[in-house]
């Protein structure tokens, strides 16, 4: 394989971006976790790798202010900084998210980026906090202190160790208040020859010290630690003194190398707060070697790739049902021929196969519902701040397996819902304790299998929905006429929002209560083929349920034939099938009627509804065949002229010129080469519902 | 002896695991046999290719830079080069690196030239001709301390 340069530049691009963007959602995470546990060393050391790694990817590509930006919060990020700084160091790792996330987004439109001037200064901030009791005693922070002793002096250090001296780093922060630098840091240097052997001195002569803030030194003495402490404090000067051992007699690695550069490596890893807890390191390495066992290996595949392949088992089982028909034909001209049998056999084989093909291809498109979730806790806590409301997120289902399509066209729908949850469905705290409910209001996000389906479901313990209110509003917004909406059942209320336009919040909030949003949701839900459904309990709480197939590309279908054209609809969508006389259909309302089980079931026929163009029924035909059509909670009865049966179709995407119609939401081709359209099920309750005449137009 | 140099490259950055191999393998004596993205799967990747050379990142999760030379070190003593993004530790960890037995150590990629990465290329061909001899041996090899750039 070869590429072009432009190629492998452009997919790299694509590389980064993407695991830049997986990156950003961990710093996310490790943010709130931050939050809830301030100073968890190991979170901020994760932390810390991921804006590392980040630092290179963008400097491999060139991205300069996303890398420097990394590069200087990279050196706050330390344990001793998250200790020190508990929620605000919480703070920081969320805004540089923020920040990270700005400037990508930039880079990815070839936008300029933005200033990241914010950050920036909250870093030095952190940096420049006055370190409150810690600082008397010294035993913290003087945190740029970095005691990078070149090599010369690293050997120094060690070779004053075997001396039996004791080497200690020394940082002393320069009193600001101190007019002359230079001369401070003559004066200091001097203490520091008084207290032993300097070996090292940062900075290094009085050119640099003219405006220096910080001066490390590494000194070999034979005196305490707590005189060198008392000497360093010299008044006016040095506002922070902290000593600490730079290296001691042998460590336990000493004798593993028996190397001598090895016992001062070791020490210069203890002074490292990364590195500094070398069981943990060491129980980490075995852990690793035990997980590596079991290694799995994964590979990154380009979407592209697998779209490609899964077009092509398409296109095969449609080649199997071309087979599977001219076996039929075969078998009618030459019933006895042994022939027959051998290619009976094979096909079935081949159709075997080219299952478990089909299966293993839809898996590789599949991803666990945790990709979409773990979005969410970072948006709740956000919102929730927003609002000044207490919410806590709850989440189940995580490793439910969905297509990565239909996963991310759920993400923009999904963040809808869980902003309004916080918003509108929570109360405030004073509310909830008001109406017996603990302060806290907690969102639950699920996700399971059901069929060929699968269910997310957003849920919250607020005060559900308003219906009255729906019903003034949806009056008030020229939505309906205010009898229409008197007779309206509370479930058809409840899908009013989902009407463009209509929103419930009585004032417009940043959040949401701009009147878009929940027809948003239902729209990509009708793209997905997938499905909506609210349930409100007053004052316990509303669940909204998001159904969706769980793959786009292929669907189990029935077909039948009306108007002499074959149509399909998606087998997850038919509730049943029942056969009728033509008499048992009553007129209400100039609507086609079935009294079904004592239910009353609008009827539709499809040569009816405007939009598919079909040829006129045969009238007279007595008896048909009714298929009992639902989507959430809503139900018609589709008249057909004839079943023809249960097909897998792979559905082929219609070009808006060739159909104008939005009830017919793709086409399949059969094995015989017969076109079938697919019908778009919630397009079709849609146009019930607003109740557009279905009986004009033939 | 016409046979490529075999060479795993270990990073976490999936970035780097794609950007890394297309560079050095700009020299055509260089063949990239895998990639491992961290310590622990890099051991294990090394006991099943047996690579000439590793190249290897220094921050990883779960075992970092540091603990896997070690090991590698310690289990199955093979040339090692520490590929690593310029950080205030930069310095101890070249001199630590160095000590636990790596053959050098240079900076990350930076912008689109990437050109000073290609420079070791031929150091990598270099380090399996040259056959240096046992690795603790070669603590004496050059630091570059190209991180500044």
């Amino acid at each position: 394989m070869s590429f072009s340069p432009e190629d492998r530049g452009g997919e790299l691009r694509a590389l980064f971006f993407e695991s830049a963007n997986e990156l950003l959602q961990s710093l996310n995470e490790s943010g709130l976790q931050l939050e809830a546990r301030p100073s968890d060393p190991e979170v901020i050391r994760s932390v810390r790798r991921v804006v590392h790694t980040l630092k290179g990817d963008s400097a491999a590509c060139g991205f300069t202010r996303l890398s420097e930006i990394a590069h200087e919060l990279e050196d706050v990020l330390t344990v001793e900084m998250g200790e020190a700084h508990g929620a605000r160091f919480a703070e920081l790792v969320l805004i540089a998210a923020d920040t990270f996330e700005a400037l990508l987004s930039a880079y990815q439109r070839d936008a300029e980026p933005p200033v990241v001037d914010p950050l920036r200064l909250l870093i030095r901030r952190l940096l420049h906090a006055p370190d409150s009791v810690e600082e008397i005693t010294g035993s913290v922070t003087i945190t740029p202190a970095a005691f990078a002793w070149s090599e010369y002096e690293q050997l120094m250090i060690s070779e004053a160790i075997h001396r039996g001296e004791t080497v200690f780093n020394v940082a002393l922060r320069v009193d600001q208040n101190s007019g002359m630098r230079a001369a401070a840091f003559q004066l200091i240097r001097n203490v520091l020859h008084g207290c032993g052997t300097v070996i090292a001195l940062r900075p290094e002569d009085n050119a640099a010290a003219a405006n220096v803030e910080i001066v490390e030194a590494a000194l070999a003495t034979k005196q305490p630690q707590s005189h060198i402490q008392q000497r360093c404090q010299i008044p006016a000067i040095v506002s922070q003194v902290r000593v600490e051992i730079a290296a001691q007699a042998a460590a336990a690695e000493h004798e593993m190398l028996g190397d001598l550069l090895e016992a001062q490596a070791a020490q210069v890893g203890t002074a490292l707060p990364d590195s500094a807890d070398n069981s943990a390191s060491t129980r980490a390495g075995a852990l690793g070697s035990a997980v590596a066992a079991v290694a799995e290996s994964t590979l990154r595949v380009d979407a592209v790739r697998i779209d490609s392949v899964m077009n092509l088992v398409g296109e095969l089982i449609i080649g199997k049902s071309m087979l599977n028909r001219a076996l039929i034909e075969f078998d009618q001209k030459h019933s006895r021929d042994p022939i027959r049998a051998k290619l009976a056999d094979a096909l079935s084989f081949q159709a075997r196969v080219l299952d478990e093909l089909h299966k293993s291809v839809l898996k590789i498109r599949m991803v666990p519902v945790e990709q979409l979730f773990r979005r969410f806790p970072r948006v709740v806590r956000d919102v929730a701040k927003h609002c000044g409301k207490d919410v806590a997120l709850e989440l189940a289902g995580e490793h439910t397996d969905l297509d990565k399509g239909i996963l991310d066209a759920l993400a923009e729908p999904m963040t809808h819902l869980v902003r309004n949850a916080v918003d509108h469905g929570i109360e405030s705290s004073e509310d909830r304790i008001a109406a017996g409910k603990g302060a806290r209001g907690t969102i639950f996000l699920n996700a399971f299998h059901q069929g060929t389906q699968v269910v997310i479901e957003v849920r919250d313990d607020g005060n559900g929905l308003d219906l009255n209110r729906i019903r003034e509003k949806a009056v008030k917004q020229g939505l309906m006429k205010a009898e229409e909406v008197g007779r309206l059942l509370d479930s058809e209320v409840t899908n009013l929002i989902f009407e463009p336009g209509f929103s419930t919040a009585s004032e417009v909030t940043e959040v949401s209560g701009r009147g878009v949003g929940m027809d948003v949701v239902r729209t990509v839900l009708d793209r997905l083929k997938g499905t909506v459904h609210v349930i409100s309990q007053p004052g316990k709480g509303t669940t909204i349920q998001l159904r969706v197939p769980l793959t786009l590309a292929s669907i189990q279908t029935l077909l039948f034939r009306t108007g002499g054209r074959l149509f399909a609809v998606p087998i997850s969508s038919v509730v049943e099938i029942t056969r009728i006389n033509t008499d048992e259909i009553h007129r209400i309302d100039k609507r086609e009627v079935l009294h079904l089980r004592d239910q009353v079931l609008t009827l539709v026929r499809l040569n009816n509804i405007k939009g598919i163009h079909a040829v006129d029924t045969d009238k007279k035909s007595k008896r048909s065949f009714v298929i009992v059509i639902g989507a959430a909670d809503r139900r018609f009865g589709l008249i057909v002229d004839q079943l023809v049966g249960e097909e897998e179709l792979v559905i082929k995407a219609l070009p808006t010129d060739i159909v104008a119609s939005d009830l017919v939401s793709g086409a399949s081709i059969l094995g015989d080469g017969t076109v079938v359209l697919i019908l778009n099920v919630p397009a079709v309750l849609s146009r019930l519902s607003r109740s557009i005449p279905l009986e004009a137009i033939a | 002896m016409s046979e490529r140099v075999r060479v795993l490259v270990v990073d976490d950055s999936a970035l780097m695991r794609k950007l890394i191999p297309i560079i050095i393998e700009r020299d055509p004596m260089i063949e990239v046999v895998g990639t491992a993205m961290d310590g622990a799967f890099a051991l294990k990747k090394i006991e099943e290719l047996r690579p000439d050379v590793v190249t290897l990142d220094l921050e990883m999760p779960r075992m970092d830079g540091m603990e896997t030379l070690r090991l590698i070190m310690r289990r199955a003593p093979v040339p090692v080069i520490m590929v690593s993004t310029h950080s205030k530790e930069g310095a101890y960890a070249t001199f630590k690196a160095l000590a636990l037995g790596a053959m050098d150590f240079v900076a990350k990629p930076q912008g689109a030239a990437a050109g000073h990465l290609e420079s070791i290329a031929a150091e990598l061909i270099q380090l399996r001709w040259g056959g240096t001899g046992h690795p603790l041996t070669s603590t004496e090899g050059r630091i570059h301390h190209q991180f500044a750039g």
